[in-house]
């Protein structure tokens, strides 16, 4: 099963830190409050990254699915 | 301004006195070089990304003479530091706390580590290349000049510029 992958709209996030609250396993943050994404999603946290990127309050983190691997 | 053919030594673009110092290839967000890696070098993709750098924008910045790298790489990045948009975090944070913590190296023989720290905090955490540039060139002098960074943690400069630990 492929890892999803978080992302982060830099100019949009405005280091609220609701995402690493919600999924630390994941992502913790700088010292000026700013998220630092880890690792891939995996299956077991994905519904908790789902919802890290509902409630982010200025919708600066998104969910990718990593692009195929080539054959 | 000058134009070469892909391949033009070195030697030919800079003089014998340019070629003893250590030189900024790529611009200000390029990479340094120590002059002994500058010795049989050409003006060619290749051989520049066998040196471990980047032609970029095409610019050489040959340090002046005197000068000691570490003091132009904190002047650099002061200036860097200031043309940040400023639209992303990480980079209006950043770079700012990087030149804080250079200028803490080099003047007053602070820790190097906090700028290592910080180079890997702004990388790739931006819409766009600005703090990657700017803690490619950082890296690059930790990496090119350990010397000079060990010198500077016991207060001394190479450099004949008395004033930098005024």
């Amino acid at each position: 099963m492929s890892e999803h992958l978080l992302r982060v709209d830099w100019p949009a996030c405005k280091a609220h830190g609701v995402c690493a609250e919600l999924l630390p396993e994941v992502i913790s943050l700088d010292e000026w409050g700013y998220p630092i994404v880890h690792e891939p999603v995996k299956s077991d946290v994905l519904t908790l990254a789902k919802t890290a990127v509902k409630a982010c309050p200025t919708l600066a983190l998104r969910l990718t699915e990593p692009p195929p691997r080539p054959a | 301004m000058r134009e070469v053919a892909f391949g033009t030594p070195l030697a030919d673009v800079l003089s014998g006195a340019e070629m003893a110092q250590p030189l900024l290839l790529g611009g200000y967000h390029g990479t340094w070089l120590r002059p002994s890696q500058l010795k049989g070098l050409a003006v060619s993709r290749k051989d520049i990304a066998a040196a471990g750098a980047s032609i970029g924008a095409g610019v050489l910045l040959p340090l002046a003479e005197g000068w000691c790298p570490l003091v132009r790489t904190a002047a650099l990045v002061d200036y860097l530091a200031g043309q940040s948009a400023g639209r992303c975090g990480p980079c209006r944070n950043g770079l700012p706390a990087m030149a804080e913590a250079l200028r803490d190296l080099v003047h007053r023989g602070g820790p190097a580590g906090r700028v290592e720290e910080l180079c890997g905090l702004v990388t790739r955490r931006g819409a766009c290349a600005h703090p990657d540039g700017t803690a490619r060139l950082v890296a690059s002098m930790l990496a090119r000049f350990p010397d000079e960074v060990d010198s500077h943690a016991l207060g001394i400069c190479r450099g004949n510029r008395r004033e930098v630990f005024a």
